[in-house]
């Protein structure tokens, strides 16, 4: 039996990064006193990770029951006015750094924080995606461990897997694009003055939807906000989510990674995947058309394996998951190149 | 029920149970670290600063605590809003309360529909008054009122292009990406 290396990784890592980003906060934050007379936090002094129940005579979910969700920047700075959070701000408490573009562009169209503020931000976004493209969906997206977990069920109660159509993947695709606009359409609408007063509805669009909402505050034990029937708006951005994060469970026992093409998050990473310094290159020579990398893709991707010339695959849709180069059966058919080095290449 | 469709439905009862599982052992806290420097003084002060909140969440200043961090004491605070959401929701509001810098506590502030303040306090006392700031934010405003003595201003000279570095790399990134992506193509 091939052992498959990349996956094997692949799979610790995406574990690991996924307790870095939940509870990274406490896990790096946990030692640091910024002033040597100055009591210690609260959260500080609690230790590494979050206590899983209140203790006695702190304030308990009684209290907090409708706690905010969207936590606005007002008139502060963005960046300074919360602890930075990884992935999605409705972390418990914030992780490392922020990743999320799609919260980060929402937020500051709507909020106009000033551009000096955002570019050390973008600088590291676009870094990131130079230097490793879609890794971050493949490798560290919370979201998408959640769904390879999902689909890891799936194999394991034998419901079989469906090919990914190419039409549905470019519809897909599109929606994502139609979601992207929409967000940055009513943030950038919500941030005019004169219509400031639908702020307090329609703010972070996106954010109100997106299953990670849902899905992130649980692993810290923080009940979100899954119902708000306040308003209209409130209620169709409520009903919106359920339907979402039921789709995003339901297409992971259809397919595997479909989220991942309607992600606005990875559609933004994409722009810069075929650039990127990780490469995906194929000695076509090599390649007796088993078909093992296309089915072995999870985002259903068939180039690869149609291609009859050597190729750089950096392809907007490949997550850099690296699978097709662990099934492999050819020696150096398939290579994970960074920068035209070669790191790993398949073995028979 | 075909074996399909009974393994779907019981993929779907575990997911349901397990996200039942996790809202029903979770709870929920809104509060920040309320950051301030001790002064070097020995005696009482105040301490105000300026928070925002967010839209609906907090319906007038008796939404709004503040507690000694390790006891959970909740201490006096006045509480002046400065602006609202158009939902009439608190979206900004001026917090003082009075500390010593012997004791040297620290303070958390807490907020939400169901927070009580039950301690307030309306008339201030002449006492020198320092900024706090929330989370993880940095001191905006430093300001010490002080009746004798002498005051240290640091003022940032840099330019403020010299904050627009940034810029640079960006565009350097997107063109070796641009540039990247044409050589892959030609491969």
């Amino acid at each position: 039996m091939k052992i498959k290396k990349l996956s094997i990784s692949r799979r610790i890592l995406q574990v690991l990064f996924l307790i870095v980003i939940i509870y990274g906060a406490y896990i790096f934050k946990g030692g640091v006193i910024d002033k040597p007379n100055e009591p210690p936090a609260q959260s500080e002094a609690k230790g590494l990770f979050p206590a899983l129940k209140p203790s006695k005579g702190s304030l308990s979910s009684e209290q907090f029951k409708k706690g905010s969700i969207l936590w606005p920047s007002g008139d502060m700075p963005v960046f300074e006015n919360y602890p930075p959070s990884l992935v999605c701000r409705f972390n418990p408490k914030g992780g490392l750094f922020k990743a999320c573009i799609v919260h980060l562009v929402s937020e500051n169209l709507t909020w106009r924080t000033n551009i000096r503020y955002l570019l050390p931000h973008i600088t590291l976004f676009i870094l990131l995606c130079f230097l490793f493209g879609r890794m971050w969906c493949g490798w560290v997206c919370p979201i998408g461990s959640v769904g390879d977990f999902l689909t890891w069920l799936r194999r394991k109660m034998n419901i079989p897997v469906k090919r990914f159509p190419v039409l549905m993947r470019k519809g897909l695709r599109t929606s994502s694009y139609g979601i992207m606009t929409l967000t940055f359409s009513i943030s950038a609408f919500i941030g005019i003055p004169n219509y400031a007063r639908f702020q307090c509805y329609w703010f972070l669009p996106y954010c109100q939807i997106c299953p990670a909402r849902l899905i992130c505050p649980l692993f810290g034990f923080i009940k979100p906000n899954w119902k708000d029937f306040s308003t209209a708006v409130s209620a169709g951005f409520t009903i919106l989510a359920w339907i979402l994060l039921g789709l995003f469970i339901a297409a992971f026992y259809w397919g595997r990674r479909v989220w991942c093409h309607l992600c606005p998050i990875g559609l933004m990473n994409s722009w810069f995947n075929r650039g990127s310094g990780v490469e995906l290159k194929k000695d076509a020579i090599k390649c007796n058309k088993c078909g093992s990398c296309a089915d072995s893709c999870p985002m259903g991707l068939t180039e690869m394996y149609e291609a009859d010339k050597n190729i750089i695959y950096n392809d907007k849709h490949c997550i850099m998951c690296m699978r097709c180069v662990d099934v492999c059966p050819r020696d150096s058919c398939l290579s994970v190149n960074f920068f035209g080095k070669k790191l790993f290449e398949s073995k028979y | 029920m075909s074996n399909k469709k009974l393994k779907f439905f019981l993929c779907a009862i575990i997911h349901a149970a397990l996200l039942l599982f996790f809202a029903n052992y979770s709870f929920a806290a809104q509060e920040f670290h309320i950051n301030f420097d001790y002064p070097s003084f020995e005696g009482d002060f105040y301490v105000s600063g300026k928070v925002s909140f967010p839209p609906s969440s907090v319906r007038s200043e008796r939404n709004i605590s503040v507690r000694v961090t390790d006891r959970g004491d909740e201490i006096s605070t006045k509480i002046v809003i400065s602006n609202t959401w158009p939902d009439g929701s608190v979206q900004g509001a001026q917090i003082i309360f009075a500390a010593n810098s012997t004791t040297k506590y620290s303070y958390t502030l807490f907020f939400g529909e169901d927070v009580v303040r039950k301690k307030s306090f309306n008339e201030t006392a002449v006492l020198p008054s320092i900024s706090f700031s929330v989370g993880g934010a940095p001191m905006m405003v430093e300001q010490v009122d002080v009746s004798v003595g002498q005051i240290n201003v640091m003022v940032d000279k840099s330019p403020s292009i010299y904050y627009y570095w940034n810029i640079i790399p960006i565009i350097l990134l997107i063109v070796l990406t641009y540039y990247r992506s044409r050589k892959a193509r030609g491969v």
